[in-house]
């Protein structure tokens, strides 16, 4: 902890690092007081914050899936009254782009964020009976602590082609699902070794056998054929929650991972942005390379939009500087986390980022995570300098990951401070 | 059976009636104290008056057809109909307490992190990351007293961030756990002292609990199950009390102990308060009979829940004398793990339970606490045997118990309610 506090960095044109003389802010009170790392803001600054973070926290209620926060960030771009154009949109992935004052070979900032979140996915032929219950056989998508998800209500979303989409278990009137667990008065030998295994994590679907929750799947517009065909997603059903009777943390299934993807597109809408940006989501970074094709067609896109060749294409990404933005560890409270900056990325890019992070009055810390960054690497083997940012968050495998509101907010700043950076 | 039917077509109350009145009495009854509040209410409004068992007058006044309630201090209730014939009973206890975390009691540290210690047996890692609600109440500096509940009504949740490693085999924890109530202590001490005139040195007179925020649900796409906390023992306490309330001119004196701390050992005003004794001889005087026979002439159930097999750890049951989801209310000969708070019913009253059951058409399942040596729990039997009472063990069975999301079937509710109303209901034989 006291690491890291020590990496807390204020940007040079805060109120705190204002000249002495200048009347004392709260935040220059909080400072004194011998707390260096826990900012405290001007009432107005507060109000942004959790204004900010109000919204977010509808955008993830709304957004559980993939697909779905496609569709949200689509509806977000398109407030931007035309400024911001959908270069390319897929089921799965989304670009949005916004021309800047200076031609595109002068460089472009990239977003990349991914859009998914842990959770449980849905086999193609799911139903089963265990014990007189319905019960749904499921897989893991992305890494899960799995006895965390144990007995909390789970909501189903479905997709299926050329249908309306399935959910339950969102609205309040709605039934949930659930994956039981064991009493403690009876763990004691079948879950001394591991809690659950990963096989093991069917969700309960119906007190009546799977042939009831078979024909309930139906009656909802779900024949069998469909669950074979569709992708059905098992997500809490829980709206995100404010932590603390201040505020100051935001609980909600993807809070971590999607933070800097709302936080870009936000900024995308409100920037008057110097050089051009691109912001894309992709389904995922995992594995390293899952979005990278979609991040070199959204870049080829965006250039022949503008009448650009294959030349001007990789003229732009030599001129360009990645931002990967997905959750780097640090510690909550402390700012926006900037990934290890020491392989992607030449110090010239990382200043480049600094000094955008800087104008736009973000805070930010440098994450001493241990996990070295898969997505920048892959990046910057494209000749595109890459630097991993992300919020904080606490509990990422878990189903409600825990992030800092102030984090959340100066997600936002680095993102409008770089794209508006001269 | 004409007239069951005729008693059945009278009734009206369904499954899902009760099943929505469970999640009513779950709600709002989130800590042992709000649950006896609205027994009490539930109680006075159907015409039950306040007695107390020490008030010898008051005892001398008890008619037949009384409708009584005994408030065991703010956190138990026992609610009482005196029979035609007063000097036998019938009795029906439960428990309102469940499982959570206690919140101890003091100052909120300066950096906001709230200590709390389990109630009852939880398993640690459900209490993290899962959005808690602090209810509880407070007794200030001048003796009034504050009941105070905060979460996301406010706009706000607390949160567990560490919690204590296991120190059991059956995963259980004592350490205290760390709670955030904010980043700092100001923004929580000042909510307590703008909204429920609490300073921070009343809290050291406190008994505050963080349970589940969230509200129950149903469970299941057919809708067949309520998921929520607390169930374990408020699903037979609701059941007891929608009984006793709605039981038609029982011949026996018909009592529902409703009690607190049946998972802490059932201490204070639990099931082995010396109030419940000072009710009976109470009773007993009005009864003509001494102080002991009325426990001596009352045939008791304990009601608590009992483990469902659970569809993804079946060994651990031992599955011909398992109860399931579903199939209706549990009778339990033996409780305890053959050692531990153990109780065992005379044959006789089995018998008869199974008898009673048989006659209105209720399915009764045969259940054990798990298999032999897998562990196992007792009930508040014991306390209700010890005085006298003959005892059975019948139930309800839930999944998940002990976890904040433990699940029940409506069927099984409503199959219970019937049961314990007969129980009450059933006339004397010659």
């Amino acid at each position: 902890m006291a690491a890291l506090a020590a990496c807390a960095h204020e940007p040079a044109g805060s109120p705190a690092a204002s000249a002495p003389g200048e009347p004392a802010s709260a935040e220059r009170a909080g400072r004194s007081s011998g707390e260096p790392a826990r900012p405290s803001l001007s009432p107005e600054e507060q109000a942004r914050v959790n204004e900010f973070a109000r919204a977010y926290a509808d955008f993830l209620a709304r957004a559980k899936t993939v697909r779905e926060a496609v569709r949200e960030l689509s509806a977000l771009a398109q407030k931007s009254g035309g400024a911001v154009t959908i270069v390319e949109q897929r089921p799965d992935a989304i670009a949005l782009a916004r021309a800047g004052r200076r031609p595109l070979g002068e460089g472009i900032a990239i977003v990349v964020v991914p859009l998914d979140a842990p959770h449980l996915r849905l086999l193609p032929a799911p139903l089963e009976e265990r014990e007189h219950f319905g019960m749904l056989r499921t897989t893991l998508h992305g890494t899960l602590d799995l006895k965390q998800w144990l007995s909390i209500p789970l909501a189903l979303h479905g997709f299926i082609p050329g249908k309306p989409g399935l959910v339950i278990g969102e609205q309040p009137g709605d039934p949930v699902l659930v994956v039981p667990d064991l009493l403690p008065h009876l763990a004691m030998h079948a879950q001394a070794e591991r809690i659950i295994e990963p096989s093991n994590m069917s969700v309960l679907g119906s007190l009546g056998g799977a042939r009831a929750l078979g024909e309930a799947l139906a009656a909802r517009g779900v024949p069998p054929d469909d669950l074979a065909t569709g992708e059905f997603s098992v997500v809490p059903a829980d709206a995100p929650t404010f932590v603390g009777a201040d505020r100051a943390l935001l609980a909600g299934y993807g809070a971590g991972s999607r933070a800097l993807a709302y936080g870009a597109v936000r900024a995308l809408v409100d920037a008057a942005p110097e050089h051009g940006v691109l912001v894309i989501g992709v389904s995922s970074l995992d594995g390293a390379s899952a979005g990278r094709p979609f991040v070199r067609t959204a870049i080829e896109r965006s250039v022949a939009a503008s009448g650009g060749d294959q030349w001007a294409v990789r003229g732009l990404i030599a001129h360009s500087l990645a931002v990967i933005g997905h959750a780097v560890g640090g510690e909550p409270g402390k700012g926006i986390a900037l990934g290890p900056l020491d392989d992607d990325a030449t110090p010239e890019a990382q200043r480049r980022l600094l000094r955008g992070i800087e104008h736009g009055g973000g805070r930010f810390q440098i994450s001493s995570t241990e996990a070295r960054g898969a997505p920048a690497r892959e990046l910057s083997t494209q000749n595109l300098d890459a630097i991993e940012l992300g919020v904080p968050e606490m509990g990422s495998q878990a189903p409600l990951p825990v992030i800092s509101a102030f984090d959340l907010y100066q997600g936002y700043r680095a993102c409008k401070g770089l794209f508006e950076l001269p | 059976m004409g007239a069951q039917l005729l008693l059945l077509a009278l009734l009206s109350v369904t499954a899902e009636d009760l099943a929505t009145d469970l999640r009513v009495f779950l709600d709002l009854g989130r800590t042992a104290a709000q649950a006896a509040a609205v027994a009490r209410q539930r109680a006075q409004a159907a015409g039950f008056r306040k007695l107390d068992p020490l008030d010898r007058t008051a005892c001398g006044a008890i008619r037949p057809d009384d409708r009584l309630l005994v408030a065991l201090r703010e956190q138990s209730v026992l609610l009482v109909r005196v029979g035609r014939q007063p000097g036998r009973g019938r009795w029906i206890g439960a428990h309102l307490d469940g499982c959570g975390l206690r919140v101890q009691p003091g100052k909120i540290p300066q950096n906001g992190q709230m200590r709390a210690v389990a109630y009852g047996g939880i398993k640690p890692y459900h209490y993290r990351d899962r959005p808690l609600l602090l209810t509880g109440r407070v007794v200030r500096r001048d003796g009034s007293v504050v009941d105070l509940t905060l979460g996301p009504s406010d706009g706000f949740s607390f949160l567990v961030t560490e919690m204590p490693p296991p120190d059991d085999h059956a995963l259980r924890a004592r350490a205290p756990f760390v709670v955030v109530a904010a980043q700092t202590a100001a923004p929580l001490q000042e909510v307590l002292r703008t909204r429920f005139g609490v300073r921070e040195d009343d809290l050291a007179a406190s008994e505050l609990y963080l349970v589940p925020a969230q509200p129950t649900r149903e469970v299941g796409l057919d809708r067949a199950l309520v998921g929520g906390p607390g169930q374990d023992d408020r699903l037979c306490s609701l059941a007891a009390l929608r009984a006793l309330l709605d039981a038609r001119d029982p011949d026996r004196t018909a009592a529902a102990l409703l009690v607190d701390r049946e998972e802490e050992g059932s201490h204070r005003a639990g099931a082995r308060s010396e109030l419940v004794d000072a009710t009976e001889a109470c009773l007993a005087q009005a009864a003509q009979v001494r102080p002991g026979a009325l426990f001596a002439r009352s045939q008791a159930l304990s009601a608590d829940v009992k483990a469902g097999v659970d569809p993804l750890f079946p060994q651990v049951h031992e599955l011909r004398n398992a109860p399931v989801l579903g199939g209706g209310p549990t009778l339990v000969k033996f409780t305890g793990g053959g050692w531990f708070r153990g109780s065992e019913a005379h044959a006789e009253l089995v018998a008869a339970v199974r008898a009673l059951a048989a006659r209105i058409g209720v399915p009764l399942q045969g259940s054990l606490s798990g298999r032999v040596d897998e562990g196992g729990g007792g009930t508040i039997a014991l306390f209700l045997a010890q005085r006298g009472m003959d005892v059975v063990d019948v139930g309800l069975p839930v999944l998940s118990m002990h976890s904040p999301f433990e699940i029940s079937a409506k069927s099984d509710l409503y199959q219970g309610y019937r049961l314990f109303m007969a129980f009450f209901e059933e006339p004397v034989t010659r």
